[in-house]
Protein backbone atom coordinates (compact mmCIF):
# COMPACT_ATOMS: atom_id res chain seq x y z
CA UNK A 1 0.00 0.00 0.00
CA UNK A 2 2.84 2.41 0.78
CA UNK A 3 4.36 1.69 -2.67
CA UNK A 4 1.29 2.82 -4.52
CA UNK A 5 0.99 5.94 -2.33
CA UNK A 6 4.50 7.29 -2.82
CA UNK A 7 4.44 7.98 -6.61
CA UNK A 8 1.07 9.76 -6.30
CA UNK A 9 2.61 11.84 -3.51
CA UNK A 10 5.28 13.13 -5.89
CA UNK A 11 2.86 13.90 -8.70
CA UNK A 12 0.27 15.51 -6.46
CA UNK A 13 -0.04 19.21 -7.13
CA UNK A 14 2.14 18.75 -10.23
CA UNK A 15 0.98 22.06 -11.69
CA UNK A 16 2.06 23.93 -8.60
CA UNK A 17 5.41 22.17 -8.57
CA UNK A 18 6.09 22.99 -12.22
CA UNK A 19 5.05 26.59 -11.68
CA UNK A 20 7.51 26.94 -8.84
CA UNK A 21 10.48 25.62 -10.88
CA UNK A 22 11.62 29.12 -12.06
CA UNK A 23 11.69 30.36 -8.46
CA UNK A 24 13.56 27.25 -7.28
CA UNK A 25 16.11 27.68 -10.08
CA UNK A 26 16.53 31.37 -9.24
CA UNK A 27 17.00 30.57 -5.56
CA UNK A 28 19.52 27.83 -6.28
CA UNK A 29 21.51 29.47 -9.04
CA UNK A 30 21.37 33.14 -8.12
CA UNK A 31 21.22 33.12 -4.33
CA UNK A 32 22.99 29.92 -3.32
CA UNK A 33 25.27 29.78 -6.36
CA UNK A 34 26.15 33.48 -6.28
CA UNK A 35 26.88 33.32 -2.56
CA UNK A 36 29.13 30.29 -2.97
CA UNK A 37 30.97 31.97 -5.86
CA UNK A 38 31.53 35.14 -3.81
CA UNK A 39 32.85 33.19 -0.82
CA UNK A 40 35.15 31.20 -3.11
CA UNK A 41 36.56 34.30 -4.82
CA UNK A 42 37.11 36.07 -1.51
CA UNK A 43 40.10 33.76 -1.10
CA UNK A 44 41.67 35.09 -4.32
CA UNK A 45 43.43 38.33 -5.14
CA UNK A 46 40.98 39.45 -7.84
CA UNK A 47 41.40 43.10 -8.76
CA UNK A 48 39.11 44.59 -11.39
CA UNK A 49 38.06 41.23 -12.83
CA UNK A 50 37.73 37.94 -10.97
CA UNK A 51 40.61 35.51 -11.30
CA UNK A 52 41.45 32.27 -9.56
CA UNK A 53 44.82 33.05 -7.92
CA UNK A 54 44.33 31.81 -4.38
CA UNK A 55 45.95 33.80 -1.59
CA UNK A 56 44.39 32.05 1.40
CA UNK A 57 43.19 34.34 4.15
CA UNK A 58 45.22 37.40 2.99
CA UNK A 59 42.13 39.45 2.08
CA UNK A 60 40.69 38.75 5.53
CA UNK A 61 43.91 39.72 7.32
CA UNK A 62 43.94 42.96 5.39
CA UNK A 63 40.23 43.51 6.06
CA UNK A 64 40.52 43.23 9.80
CA UNK A 65 43.59 45.45 9.86
CA UNK A 66 41.80 48.25 8.00
CA UNK A 67 40.58 50.99 10.38
CA UNK A 68 37.75 51.84 8.00
CA UNK A 69 36.31 48.32 8.29
CA UNK A 70 36.52 48.38 12.08
CA UNK A 71 34.71 51.72 12.15
CA UNK A 72 32.06 50.27 9.80
CA UNK A 73 31.40 47.29 12.06
CA UNK A 74 31.17 49.50 15.15
CA UNK A 75 28.75 51.83 13.36
CA UNK A 76 26.62 48.90 12.23
CA UNK A 77 26.36 47.57 15.79
CA UNK A 78 25.36 50.96 17.19
CA UNK A 79 22.94 51.66 14.34
CA UNK A 80 21.53 48.13 14.61
CA UNK A 81 20.94 48.33 18.35
CA UNK A 82 19.25 51.72 18.11
CA UNK A 83 17.14 50.77 15.09
CA UNK A 84 15.97 47.53 16.65
CA UNK A 85 15.13 48.78 20.11
CA UNK A 86 13.55 52.08 19.15
CA UNK A 87 11.68 50.72 16.10
CA UNK A 88 10.04 48.03 18.21
CA UNK A 89 9.30 50.25 21.20
CA UNK A 90 8.03 53.26 19.27
CA UNK A 91 6.21 51.08 16.76
CA UNK A 92 4.44 49.17 19.50
CA UNK A 93 3.60 52.35 21.45
CA UNK A 94 2.12 54.01 18.39
CA UNK A 95 0.15 50.88 17.53
CA UNK A 96 -1.19 50.60 21.09
CA UNK A 97 -2.22 54.26 21.00
CA UNK A 98 -3.87 53.90 17.60
CA UNK A 99 -5.74 50.83 18.80
CA UNK A 100 -7.78 52.87 21.28
CA UNK A 101 -10.61 53.32 18.74
CA UNK A 102 -9.83 57.00 18.21
CA UNK A 103 -11.65 59.10 15.65
CA UNK A 104 -9.18 59.88 12.91
CA UNK A 105 -7.36 56.57 13.01
CA UNK A 106 -7.10 56.28 9.24
CA UNK A 107 -5.53 59.73 8.93
CA UNK A 108 -2.99 59.05 11.66
CA UNK A 109 -2.12 55.71 10.18
CA UNK A 110 -1.53 57.30 6.78
CA UNK A 111 0.64 60.04 8.27
CA UNK A 112 2.80 57.56 10.17
CA UNK A 113 3.14 55.21 7.23
CA UNK A 114 3.93 57.91 4.65
CA UNK A 115 7.70 58.14 5.27
CA UNK A 116 7.99 54.46 4.42
CA UNK A 117 6.98 55.27 0.85
CA UNK A 118 10.14 57.36 0.42
CA UNK A 119 13.32 55.78 -0.79
CA UNK A 120 16.36 55.87 1.48
CA UNK A 121 18.07 58.32 -0.88
CA UNK A 122 15.26 60.86 -0.49
CA UNK A 123 15.13 60.24 3.27
CA UNK A 124 18.88 60.75 3.53
CA UNK A 125 18.83 63.95 1.52
CA UNK A 126 15.88 65.42 3.42
CA UNK A 127 17.48 64.70 6.77
CA UNK A 128 20.82 66.01 5.56
CA UNK A 129 19.15 69.36 4.89
CA UNK A 130 17.16 69.27 8.15
CA UNK A 131 20.25 68.56 10.22
CA UNK A 132 22.43 71.05 8.32
CA UNK A 133 23.64 73.64 10.83
CA UNK A 134 23.46 76.52 8.34
CA UNK A 135 20.01 75.87 6.89
CA UNK A 136 18.20 73.34 9.06
CA UNK A 137 16.95 72.86 12.60
CA UNK A 138 19.89 74.65 14.23
CA UNK A 139 19.37 77.76 12.13
CA UNK A 140 15.59 77.84 12.77
CA UNK A 141 15.98 77.53 16.54
CA UNK A 142 18.72 80.16 16.53
CA UNK A 143 16.54 82.53 14.55
CA UNK A 144 13.78 82.02 17.10
CA UNK A 145 16.07 83.43 19.78
CA UNK A 146 18.16 80.67 21.37
CA UNK A 147 21.38 81.85 19.75
CA UNK A 148 23.69 79.34 21.38
CA UNK A 149 21.68 76.28 20.38
CA UNK A 150 23.83 73.68 18.62
CA UNK A 151 22.45 70.65 16.87
CA UNK A 152 24.65 69.42 14.03
CA UNK A 153 25.13 65.67 14.57
CA UNK A 154 26.16 65.15 10.97
CA UNK A 155 29.41 67.12 11.35
CA UNK A 156 30.47 65.65 14.67
CA UNK A 157 32.43 62.43 14.23
CA UNK A 158 31.33 60.85 17.48
CA UNK A 159 27.56 61.24 17.06
CA UNK A 160 27.02 61.21 13.31
CA UNK A 161 25.75 57.63 13.45
CA UNK A 162 22.93 58.81 15.71
CA UNK A 163 21.98 61.41 13.11
CA UNK A 164 21.69 58.62 10.57
CA UNK A 165 19.64 56.53 13.02
CA UNK A 166 17.13 59.37 13.37
CA UNK A 167 16.50 59.36 9.63
CA UNK A 168 16.24 55.57 9.52
CA UNK A 169 13.81 55.45 12.46
CA UNK A 170 11.65 58.16 10.88
CA UNK A 171 11.43 56.11 7.71
CA UNK A 172 10.94 52.64 9.12
CA UNK A 173 8.83 52.99 12.26
CA UNK A 174 5.63 53.44 10.26
CA UNK A 175 5.77 49.94 8.84
CA UNK A 176 6.49 48.39 12.23
CA UNK A 177 3.55 50.30 13.68
CA UNK A 178 1.22 48.93 11.01
CA UNK A 179 2.37 45.35 11.57
CA UNK A 180 1.96 45.71 15.32
CA UNK A 181 -1.49 47.23 14.84
CA UNK A 182 -2.54 44.24 12.73
CA UNK A 183 -1.24 41.95 15.46
CA UNK A 184 -3.08 43.87 18.16
CA UNK A 185 -6.31 43.72 16.19
CA UNK A 186 -5.93 39.95 16.06
CA UNK A 187 -6.19 39.68 19.84
CA UNK A 188 -9.54 38.40 21.00
CA UNK A 189 -11.84 40.98 22.67
CA UNK A 190 -12.44 38.55 25.53
CA UNK A 191 -8.83 38.75 26.64
CA UNK A 192 -9.17 42.50 27.17
CA UNK A 193 -12.42 42.04 29.02
CA UNK A 194 -10.99 39.30 31.24
CA UNK A 195 -7.99 41.45 32.09
CA UNK A 196 -10.24 44.36 33.00
CA UNK A 197 -12.44 42.11 35.17
CA UNK A 198 -9.34 40.85 36.96
CA UNK A 199 -8.40 44.45 37.69
CA UNK A 200 -5.00 44.33 35.97
CA UNK A 201 -3.71 47.83 35.08
CA UNK A 202 -3.50 48.56 31.35
CA UNK A 203 0.30 48.70 31.12
CA UNK A 204 0.63 45.32 32.83
CA UNK A 205 -1.93 43.84 30.45
CA UNK A 206 0.10 45.03 27.50
CA UNK A 207 3.43 43.95 28.88
CA UNK A 208 2.66 40.55 30.35
CA UNK A 209 -0.35 39.31 28.38
CA UNK A 210 -0.55 40.98 24.97
CA UNK A 211 3.13 41.08 24.02
CA UNK A 212 3.71 37.32 24.62
CA UNK A 213 0.56 36.61 22.59
CA UNK A 214 1.94 38.67 19.70
CA UNK A 215 5.13 36.64 19.45
CA UNK A 216 4.78 35.79 15.72
CA UNK A 217 4.29 39.47 14.87
CA UNK A 218 7.37 40.40 16.86
CA UNK A 219 9.40 37.78 15.05
CA UNK A 220 8.22 39.04 11.65
CA UNK A 221 9.08 42.63 12.49
CA UNK A 222 12.42 41.52 13.91
CA UNK A 223 13.33 39.87 10.63
CA UNK A 224 12.27 42.91 8.61
CA UNK A 225 14.21 45.33 10.82
CA UNK A 226 17.29 43.10 10.85
CA UNK A 227 17.29 42.85 7.06
CA UNK A 228 17.14 46.61 6.65
CA UNK A 229 19.89 47.12 9.25
CA UNK A 230 22.43 44.89 7.57
CA UNK A 231 21.92 46.39 4.14
CA UNK A 232 22.01 50.08 5.12
CA UNK A 233 23.96 51.78 2.35
CA UNK A 234 21.97 54.32 0.36
CA UNK A 235 20.94 56.20 3.49
CA UNK A 236 24.57 56.75 4.47
CA UNK A 237 25.57 57.72 0.93
CA UNK A 238 22.75 60.25 0.64
CA UNK A 239 23.07 61.72 4.10
CA UNK A 240 26.78 61.94 4.82
CA UNK A 241 28.78 60.06 2.12
CA UNK A 242 30.58 58.26 4.89
CA UNK A 243 30.44 61.03 7.42
CA UNK A 244 33.06 63.54 8.52
CA UNK A 245 36.12 61.61 7.39
CA UNK A 246 35.12 57.98 7.76
CA UNK A 247 32.96 58.34 10.88
CA UNK A 248 29.72 57.03 9.40
CA UNK A 249 31.01 54.23 7.22
CA UNK A 250 29.00 51.00 7.10
CA UNK A 251 29.99 47.53 5.86
CA UNK A 252 27.79 47.62 2.75
CA UNK A 253 29.46 50.87 1.71
CA UNK A 254 32.88 49.33 2.27
CA UNK A 255 31.95 46.41 0.01
CA UNK A 256 30.70 48.69 -2.76
CA UNK A 257 33.58 51.19 -2.57
CA UNK A 258 36.26 48.52 -2.61
CA UNK A 259 34.65 46.48 -5.36
CA UNK A 260 34.14 49.37 -7.76
CA UNK A 261 36.13 52.45 -6.80
CA UNK A 262 39.22 50.70 -5.54
CA UNK A 263 38.76 47.99 -8.21
CA UNK A 264 39.66 45.32 -5.70
CA UNK A 265 37.02 42.60 -5.99
CA UNK A 266 38.86 40.33 -3.56
CA UNK A 267 38.54 42.82 -0.67
CA UNK A 268 34.88 43.51 -1.47
CA UNK A 269 34.12 39.78 -1.52
CA UNK A 270 35.92 39.24 1.79
CA UNK A 271 33.89 42.04 3.38
CA UNK A 272 30.58 40.72 2.05
CA UNK A 273 31.46 37.19 3.22
CA UNK A 274 31.99 38.63 6.69
CA UNK A 275 28.55 40.26 6.49
CA UNK A 276 27.05 36.92 5.47
CA UNK A 277 28.87 35.20 8.32
CA UNK A 278 27.47 37.59 10.91
CA UNK A 279 23.91 36.97 9.65
CA UNK A 280 24.45 33.18 9.63
CA UNK A 281 25.86 33.21 13.16
CA UNK A 282 22.63 34.76 14.40
CA UNK A 283 20.16 32.84 12.22
CA UNK A 284 21.49 29.29 12.64
CA UNK A 285 21.17 28.98 16.45
CA UNK A 286 17.80 30.72 16.33
CA UNK A 287 16.51 28.40 13.61
CA UNK A 288 17.69 25.41 15.62
CA UNK A 289 15.84 26.67 18.70
CA UNK A 290 12.68 27.46 16.73
CA UNK A 291 12.38 24.41 14.52
CA UNK A 292 14.57 21.86 16.28
CA UNK A 293 12.40 22.23 19.40
CA UNK A 294 9.20 21.50 17.55
CA UNK A 295 10.50 18.30 15.98
CA UNK A 296 11.40 16.92 19.36
CA UNK A 297 8.02 17.91 20.77
CA UNK B 1 54.91 66.38 4.79
CA UNK B 2 52.47 65.39 7.46
CA UNK B 3 53.34 68.48 9.48
CA UNK B 4 51.96 70.54 6.56
CA UNK B 5 48.87 68.32 6.46
CA UNK B 6 48.42 68.84 10.21
CA UNK B 7 48.59 72.63 9.75
CA UNK B 8 46.03 72.39 6.96
CA UNK B 9 43.86 70.27 9.22
CA UNK B 10 43.93 72.90 11.97
CA UNK B 11 43.03 75.62 9.47
CA UNK B 12 40.12 73.64 8.01
CA UNK B 13 38.37 72.91 11.31
CA UNK B 14 34.60 73.46 11.50
CA UNK B 15 34.15 74.16 7.83
CA UNK B 16 31.31 71.61 7.53
CA UNK B 17 31.52 70.86 3.81
CA UNK B 18 31.13 67.53 2.11
CA UNK B 19 31.99 68.14 -1.57
CA UNK B 20 34.94 69.94 -3.16
CA UNK B 21 32.73 72.47 -4.97
CA UNK B 22 31.13 73.47 -1.67
CA UNK B 23 34.62 74.30 -0.42
CA UNK B 24 35.21 76.35 -3.60
CA UNK B 25 31.99 78.15 -2.78
CA UNK B 26 33.42 79.10 0.61
CA UNK B 27 36.34 80.80 -1.15
CA UNK B 28 34.04 82.52 -3.68
CA UNK B 29 31.81 83.95 -0.95
CA UNK B 30 34.80 85.07 1.08
CA UNK B 31 34.33 82.67 4.01
CA UNK B 32 37.58 80.82 3.32
CA UNK B 33 41.00 82.18 2.51
CA UNK B 34 42.08 79.53 0.06
CA UNK B 35 41.54 76.04 -1.26
CA UNK B 36 43.99 73.36 -2.29
CA UNK B 37 42.44 72.02 -5.47
CA UNK B 38 43.23 71.39 -9.11
CA UNK B 39 42.72 74.15 -11.66
CA UNK B 40 39.34 72.73 -12.68
CA UNK B 41 37.96 74.68 -9.72
CA UNK B 42 38.18 77.72 -12.00
CA UNK B 43 34.98 76.50 -13.65
CA UNK B 44 33.13 77.33 -10.42
CA UNK B 45 34.73 80.78 -10.30
CA UNK B 46 33.67 81.38 -13.93
CA UNK B 47 30.06 80.53 -13.19
CA UNK B 48 30.13 82.92 -10.21
CA UNK B 49 31.44 85.66 -12.50
CA UNK B 50 34.86 86.04 -10.88
CA UNK B 51 37.99 86.98 -12.87
CA UNK B 52 41.40 85.41 -12.40
CA UNK B 53 44.04 87.88 -11.25
CA UNK B 54 41.40 90.32 -9.94
CA UNK B 55 38.99 88.41 -7.68
CA UNK B 56 41.15 85.33 -7.16
CA UNK B 57 44.51 83.91 -8.19
CA UNK B 58 46.37 80.60 -8.39
CA UNK B 59 49.53 79.54 -6.57
CA UNK B 60 51.08 76.59 -8.42
CA UNK B 61 52.80 74.32 -5.89
CA UNK B 62 51.70 76.75 -3.15
CA UNK B 63 54.31 79.16 -4.44
CA UNK B 64 57.16 77.05 -3.06
CA UNK B 65 57.90 74.42 -5.73
CA UNK B 66 56.54 75.44 -9.08
CA UNK B 67 55.68 72.01 -10.48
CA UNK B 68 52.45 70.85 -12.06
CA UNK B 69 50.93 67.37 -11.78
CA UNK B 70 49.36 66.49 -15.09
CA UNK B 71 46.35 64.34 -15.74
CA UNK B 72 43.30 64.74 -17.87
CA UNK B 73 40.53 63.31 -19.95
CA UNK B 74 41.04 61.52 -23.24
CA UNK B 75 39.00 61.09 -26.38
CA UNK B 76 39.22 57.69 -28.06
CA UNK B 77 38.27 57.44 -31.73
CA UNK B 78 37.53 53.87 -32.85
CA UNK B 79 38.50 53.00 -36.44
CA UNK B 80 35.30 53.28 -38.48
CA UNK B 81 34.54 51.64 -41.80
CA UNK B 82 32.31 54.46 -43.07
CA UNK B 83 34.65 57.03 -44.73
CA UNK B 84 32.22 59.91 -44.07
CA UNK B 85 32.13 59.18 -40.34
CA UNK B 86 35.92 58.76 -40.29
CA UNK B 87 36.20 62.20 -41.92
CA UNK B 88 33.85 63.61 -39.25
CA UNK B 89 36.13 62.16 -36.56
CA UNK B 90 39.08 64.03 -38.07
CA UNK B 91 37.12 67.28 -38.15
CA UNK B 92 36.21 66.82 -34.47
CA UNK B 93 39.84 66.13 -33.55
CA UNK B 94 40.96 69.22 -35.49
CA UNK B 95 38.38 71.41 -33.76
CA UNK B 96 39.33 70.11 -30.34
CA UNK B 97 43.00 70.89 -30.82
CA UNK B 98 42.53 74.27 -32.48
CA UNK B 99 44.34 76.93 -30.37
CA UNK B 100 41.27 79.18 -30.21
CA UNK B 101 39.02 76.30 -29.08
CA UNK B 102 41.57 75.24 -26.50
CA UNK B 103 41.76 78.69 -24.92
CA UNK B 104 37.99 79.28 -25.01
CA UNK B 105 37.17 75.87 -23.53
CA UNK B 106 39.83 75.99 -20.85
CA UNK B 107 38.89 79.50 -19.81
CA UNK B 108 35.31 78.33 -19.19
CA UNK B 109 36.15 75.05 -17.48
CA UNK B 110 39.43 75.89 -15.83
CA UNK B 111 42.42 73.91 -17.01
CA UNK B 112 45.45 74.22 -19.27
CA UNK B 113 45.39 74.00 -23.07
CA UNK B 114 47.16 70.93 -24.42
CA UNK B 115 49.24 72.99 -26.81
CA UNK B 116 51.71 75.69 -25.87
CA UNK B 117 51.29 77.97 -28.88
CA UNK B 118 47.97 79.52 -27.84
CA UNK B 119 47.43 83.27 -27.94
CA UNK B 120 48.57 84.37 -24.47
CA UNK B 121 46.59 87.61 -24.64
CA UNK B 122 43.34 85.69 -24.41
CA UNK B 123 44.54 83.44 -21.60
CA UNK B 124 43.71 84.35 -18.01
CA UNK B 125 46.10 84.87 -15.12
CA UNK B 126 46.17 81.23 -13.90
CA UNK B 127 46.49 79.83 -17.39
CA UNK B 128 49.50 82.05 -18.13
CA UNK B 129 51.28 80.79 -14.99
CA UNK B 130 50.46 77.18 -15.87
CA UNK B 131 51.63 77.49 -19.46
CA UNK B 132 54.92 79.02 -18.30
CA UNK B 133 55.54 76.01 -16.02
CA UNK B 134 54.61 73.57 -18.79
CA UNK B 135 57.04 75.27 -21.11
CA UNK B 136 59.83 74.83 -18.54
CA UNK B 137 59.03 71.11 -18.42
CA UNK B 138 58.39 71.08 -14.64
CA UNK B 139 55.72 68.38 -14.74
CA UNK B 140 55.08 65.12 -12.91
CA UNK B 141 52.36 62.59 -13.73
CA UNK B 142 49.23 62.56 -11.59
CA UNK B 143 49.01 59.86 -8.92
CA UNK B 144 46.33 58.07 -11.00
CA UNK B 145 49.10 57.04 -13.35
CA UNK B 146 51.47 56.02 -10.56
CA UNK B 147 49.37 54.06 -8.06
CA UNK B 148 46.68 51.43 -8.55
CA UNK B 149 43.08 52.40 -7.80
CA UNK B 150 43.20 50.25 -4.69
CA UNK B 151 46.16 52.13 -3.20
CA UNK B 152 44.55 55.45 -4.25
CA UNK B 153 41.41 54.56 -2.33
CA UNK B 154 43.35 53.51 0.75
CA UNK B 155 45.28 56.79 0.59
CA UNK B 156 42.00 58.75 0.27
CA UNK B 157 40.51 56.89 3.24
CA UNK B 158 43.59 57.68 5.32
CA UNK B 159 43.48 61.39 4.52
CA UNK B 160 39.69 61.60 5.03
CA UNK B 161 40.17 60.07 8.44
CA UNK B 162 43.18 62.29 9.23
CA UNK B 163 41.39 65.53 8.39
CA UNK B 164 38.26 64.61 10.31
CA UNK B 165 39.91 63.25 13.47
CA UNK B 166 41.85 66.03 15.23
CA UNK B 167 43.34 63.57 17.72
CA UNK B 168 45.04 61.41 15.09
CA UNK B 169 48.76 62.04 15.46
CA UNK B 170 51.26 62.78 12.70
CA UNK B 171 53.33 59.71 13.49
CA UNK B 172 50.34 57.38 13.24
CA UNK B 173 49.28 58.85 9.91
CA UNK B 174 52.83 58.70 8.59
CA UNK B 175 53.21 55.05 9.60
CA UNK B 176 49.98 54.09 7.87
CA UNK B 177 50.87 56.07 4.77
CA UNK B 178 54.24 54.31 4.59
CA UNK B 179 52.41 50.99 4.95
CA UNK B 180 50.07 51.79 2.06
CA UNK B 181 52.91 52.77 -0.24
CA UNK B 182 54.96 49.75 0.79
CA UNK B 183 52.16 47.35 -0.10
CA UNK B 184 51.09 49.30 -3.19
CA UNK B 185 51.03 47.52 -6.51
Amino acid sequence: MSDSERPSQLFRNLNAKIASIPMILTALVVFAGGTAWTVLYSFTNSKLLPRLTFVGLDQYYRLWATPRWLVSIENLLIYGAISLVFSLVIGFLLAALLDQKIRFEDTFRTIFLYPFALSFIVTGLVWQWLLNPDFGVQRVVRDLGWTSFTFDPLYNSSIVIYGISIAALWQGTGLIMCLMLAGLRGIDEDIWKAARVDGIPAWKTYLFIIVPMMRPVFITTLVIIAASIVKVYDLVVAQTSGGPGIASEVPAKYVYDYMFFAQNLGQGFAASTMMLLSVVIIIVPWAYLEFGGRKRG
Amino acid sequence: MFKAADDARKMAKNTNVQDWNQATNLVITGKAGGQIMGDWAQGEFQVAGKTAGKDYTCLPGLGLNEVIATGGDAFYFPLLKDPEKAKAQEVLAETLLDPKTQVAFNLKKGSLPVRGDVDLNTANDCMKKGLAILAKGAVIPWTDQLLSQDSQKQKEDLFSEFFAKPDMTLEEAQKRFAGIIASAD
